[in-house]
């Protein structure tokens, strides 16, 4: 899932290809395009692409957990081999042989040498992939921000206009009249 | 814990891309400070249950007695000296760890602090950044 470039992605782009979502600059001329006819249908869609957004940080949050929990278990096990390691030197009695479970949770039997290889392997893909998972949370997280924002910008935009139409509708100034309170949008 | 950010009221003032990459930057770092808090809780507690540890080895056991030492999935039999080393280094380990947690948080804390300045500079009550409730 993980892309296997070394080099670390700027904040524009996502491991694993999440869209970015669009910042609006102007909402004037971006509600003038043909499919934003309707500011309910916008927020809708905007909704929507939010529900997602979502949706993959509930995924990403539970895997970022479960490779925060994975490291400091390669990391004992790596120390246990290396114990392993010294009091084979000393020439205590102790079994040398080391069982080591994958994620199968089918027992493997590896010399102490190549559990610890690959132990370090492990530890070394695992811290990776936790550094590419939380640069992914925090690219998320900008593009809930994004579409949060954007949505609350829309929603004022289509309050202003209706009450300006039915101010004009109805022939009075628009001073004077309470001001509409828009819809707040909160997030974490 | 979480963090009330909201846009509101007000469609006149425009908001740039510098703006919204400024409030995403504000979102992001709060959600850091949260995950920061939360290991630092972790961390303190295991610190707690070092010095329970050590406590009970010392009131319990016979001074020449072995303990199990947990490493990993499997104890290890130490005797009390290698445990209370081992316990040391670990205990080494955790304050290391907390005190980076709370350089983190305290940069995550400048940058947010900055960050609202220029925000309510240019959105005043259009703009919410407050905390909802510890």
């Amino acid at each position: 899932m993980a892309g296997d470039s070394e080099k670390p992605l700027d904040e524009s782009k996502s491991y694993m290809g999440i869209p970015e979502a669009q910042f609006v600059e102007d909402v004037d001329s971006f509600m003038k395009k043909e499919d934003n006819a309707n500011a309910q249908e916008v927020i809708k869609r905007l909704d929507e692409q939010l529900n997602k957004y979502k949706f993959m940080e509930v995924h990403l949050q539970a895997r970022r957990k479960k490779l925060k929990s994975q490291i400091p278990d390669i990391k004992s096990s790596l120390q246990i081999v290396k114990e392993m390691k010294t009091r084979k030197d000393t020439a205590e009695v102790i079994e040398t042989r080391y069982l080591l479970s994958d994620q199968a949770n089918v027992m493997l039997e590896y010399g102490l040498g190549d559990a610890e290889g690959l132990l370090s392997k492990n530890l070394g893909n695992a811290t990776k992939n936790l550094k590419q998972v939380e640069h992914d949370l925090d690219f998320l997280r900008n593009q809930c921000t994004t579409t949060e924002v954007t949505m609350a910008r829309i929603y004022n935009w289509d309050v202003k206009r209706r009450r300006a139409e039915k101010a004009a509708a109805e022939d009075k100034p628009l001073k004077g009249r309470g001001r509409g309170r828009g819809r707040e949008f909160s997030f974490e | 814990m979480a963090a009330m950010t909201s846009m509101a009221r007000d469609s006149d003032v425009h908001i740039t891309y510098d703006d919204q990459q400024k409030i995403n930057r504000f979102a992001r770092c709060n959600a850091r400070h949260g995950d920061v808090k939360e290991e630092l809780k972790f961390k303190e507690n295991d610190l707690k249950n070092l010095q329970d540890a050590e406590d009970e080895m010392m009131m319990t056991l016979d001074s020449d007695e072995k303990v199990p030492f947990m490493v990993g999935e499997v104890f290890i039999m130490k005797t009390q000296d290698e445990a209370q080393e081992a316990i040391g280094s670990q205990r080494e380990g955790l304050q290391d760890d907390i005190s980076n947690l709370n350089t983190r948080a305290s940069e995550l804390q400048d940058t947010m602090t900055q960050l609202k300045g220029d925000l309510y500079a240019k959105f005043g009550n259009n703009i919410n950044l407050e905390p909802e409730e510890e």
